[in-house]
């Protein structure tokens, strides 16, 4: 199917009534949790995830787009408002958004997170139609020594790219590798670390996981006094960002989407990353550099821009090469495992419903969050001023529910309660849940093509570097390690 | 001075030790037919490594914070465990009690914890109780539990 086609497909299967509400109900949702500090994408869909579970897998995967980028509007929103990032890529937008607001200027900060969101979130799709195909294509070449070798460079560049010790960050994605060896091993069908109890005989679902570590955790954490900022009681008038505010972020809103793009792709990167390097360019190349931190609108444009693009692209490895390139790919990844679709090279030949389905619906989303949620945005205040007494037993009950409805058993609530406190105490301890989580879902696929590659070779390692693409890939996790130990020796 | 990483090291230490064992006790295999403990083994020592590692680190500032930089107590206060105590009650009485029951009493001791007057933590339980059934059990058709009482 060529993009042209496989678009319209796309697009007649996102405007169906069915799809055209779960769209619009994921955008919805995903902005009401996004706003919510702390919680995050991943806890959001991992949260909001039972919601699709009676769902036709097209429609319940364009839910979970709508809920991620809903989210990643959210955060944008809290950040302006109340100087607390409502999710980490939207950390970085606290730094002017807030100053913006502080000055009077809610609304075209506002207003210019959500059109530098808008036209970075549609960059990244015309990026994500034009790169999947082709890629899916040489995907299919791939051998099992191809994608060991690009999921260990994923693994490798976790711990460079996650916020604080790298040290930390690689304890976590160990941890996460060796839970995710719990259950039955996927060669032999021996049981590992199952200590007998038949509901591990399958392996710790990666939902009670993700829902435990940043769901529970979070309301924790929240419980022992880490309240919200102060929210400003500001009248947000017009929306519209002057013509001198146009002009001053056209190009960072350029420049953003180009830096998001590239680095959602990059395994391990995403939205975070490229939010902290967007704003970094920006304060380089701007003239008046001191004004960065006071109010600059660039501050706003460029991370919104970057965010969204990257938010994007990240679908394309996930699409592609079934190798989600971060934490919150990697629970949408075990959410299509749950609906019985396996994300690869041939999903869209084997799913072109999904696909180009998804696509059309992340059209129609991003035009929708533009529309729709710059007058909600006086609803979202609202959702900020909701008393935390109120909220956390909701979000604590949501996750209890969602846990277990996804086998209907009160085995995983326990699992949920269980890494809910491992959570808290990882946060206290300055431990980043999101490298686990990553390296809990890619385990499986790592483990499973070293296997395999071993056997190919009759146990050759250089079986590793004798191919192109598996040496290339070798290449990037030596470099990766160059540069951890770089990093570390740096920080020193 | 701040011992957690020492702690931590302790903790991920004694998990290395035995991830390794059980890897081990699994069977590693041969690099030409590895067997169910490959994996596990080779984590399990680079764990190992790590967390011998990480006390020196942060010793000498590599470890992302900066030595003597104030941390959040580790230990959790009264509304966490109380929270987690909840839960894990929870986790219990559900299939006895069934959703309805069950729920309504998480959300009391949930809402108790937010020192709120009686009235509004019994009326916002039940609601928080009914909302959740219907949306669940009958929107989303979850075949909640039904407990002894049958509903």
């Amino acid at each position: 199917m060529d993009i042209e086609s496989g678009l319209l497909y796309g697009f007649s299967i996102a405007l169906q009534p069915g799809h055209l509400a779960l769209v619009f109900a994921g955008c919805l949702l995903g902005t009401l949790v996004g706003v919510i500090p702390g919680i995050g994408p991943v806890g959001a869909i991992s949260i909001l995830l039972p919601l699709t579970f009676q769902l036709p897998a097209a429609g319940a995967i364009i839910m979970l787009a709508g809920i991620y980028y809903g989210v990643m509007y959210g955060g944008s929103t809290t950040s302006i408002l109340v100087n607390v990032p409502g999710e980490t890529a939207s950390v970085v937008t606290c730094l002017d958004g807030y100053q913006m607001a502080r000055q009077g200027r809610a609304g075209p900060a506002l207003g210019i997170a959500a059109f530098g969101s808008f036209i970075a979130g549609t960059v990244g799709l015309l990026g994500l139609q034009l790169i999947a195909e082709p890629l899916s294509s040489v995907a299919l070449k791939f051998g099992p020594p191809e994608y060991f070798a690009i999921i260990l460079l994923g693994f490798t560049f976790v711990p460079y790219l996650a916020p604080g010790s790298s040290l930390k960050a690689g304890i976590m994605a160990l941890c996460g590798l060796i839970l995710s060896c719990v259950g039955l091993d996927p060669i032999t069908s021996e049981q590992r670390m199952t200590f007998g109890a038949l509901h591990l005989f399958e392996g710790i679902g990666v939902a009670p996981l993700a829902m435990g570590l940043f769901g529970v955790a979070e309301v924790l954490n929240r419980l022992e006094g880490a309240s919200f900022g102060k929210i400003l009681r500001v009248k947000v008038s017009s929306l519209f960002p002057g013509r001198a505010d146009w002009l001053r972020a056209r190009w960072a809103i350029l420049r953003g989407t180009l830096i998001g793009f590239f680095l959602g792709v990059l395994p391990g990167g995403g939205p975070v990353l490229a939010t902290f390097l967007s704003y970094g360019v920006e304060k380089r190349v701007a003239r008046e550099p001191e004004r960065f931190g006071r109010g600059a609108i660039e501050g706003v444009a460029a991370p919104e821009a970057a965010n969204n693009a990257a938010a994007s692209a990240s679908f394309i490895p996930l699409f592609t090469l079934g190798i989600p390139p971060n934490v919150v790919l990697a629970v949408l990844f075990g959410a299509f495992l749950i609906h019985g679709i396996q994300p690869g090279p041939l999903l869209i030949r084997d799913h072109p419903e999904i696909f180009w389905g998804v696509v059309g619906s992340m059209y129609i989303g991003n035009a929708m969050l533009l529309v729709l949620n710059l007058p909600l945005i006086p609803l979202w205040v609202q959702v900020l001023r909701i008393p935390d007494r109120v909220l956390y037993p909701l979000i604590l009950l949501f996750c209890a529910v969602g846990a277990y409805s996804i086998h209907n058993s009160v085995f995983d609530i326990g699992v949920m309660v269980v890494f809910g406190v491992i959570g808290f105490f990882l946060k206290r301890g300055g431990y980043e849940a999101a490298p686990l989580i990553l390296a809990f879902v890619l385990g499986p696929m790592l483990e499973v093509n070293l296997r395999r590659s071993l056997l190919i070779s009759g146990g050759d390692f250089s079986i590793f570097f004798t191919r192109p693409i598996a040496l290339g890939a070798m290449i990037g996790c030596f470099l990766a390690l160059a540069l951890v130990l770089l990093r570390t020796k740096k920080g020193a | 001075m701040d011992t957690r990483d020492s702690w931590s090291g302790a903790i991920w230490a004694g998990m290395a030790v035995f991830v390794t064992a059980s890897a081990v006790r699994l069977g590693i295999g041969t690099p030409s037919d590895p067997g169910p403990g490959f994996l596990p083994l080779g984590s399990g020592l680079a764990l190992g490594l790590l967390a011998v590692i990480l006390p020196v680190a942060r010793g000498l500032g590599r470890n992302g914070a900066a030595p003597g930089e104030e941390r959040p107590s580790l230990l959790p206060g009264r509304s966490a465990v109380a929270a987690v105590l909840a839960l894990s009650l929870y986790c219990w009485i559900l299939p006895v009690l069934g959703y309805l029951v069950a729920t309504t009493g998480l959300m009391l001791a949930l809402f108790a914890l937010g020192r709120m007057k009686s009235r509004t933590v019994v009326s916002g339980s039940l609601l928080a109780a009914l909302l959740s059934y219907v949306l669940f059990h009958h929107v989303l058709k979850v075949p909640l539990p039904r407990g002894i009482l049958d509903f």
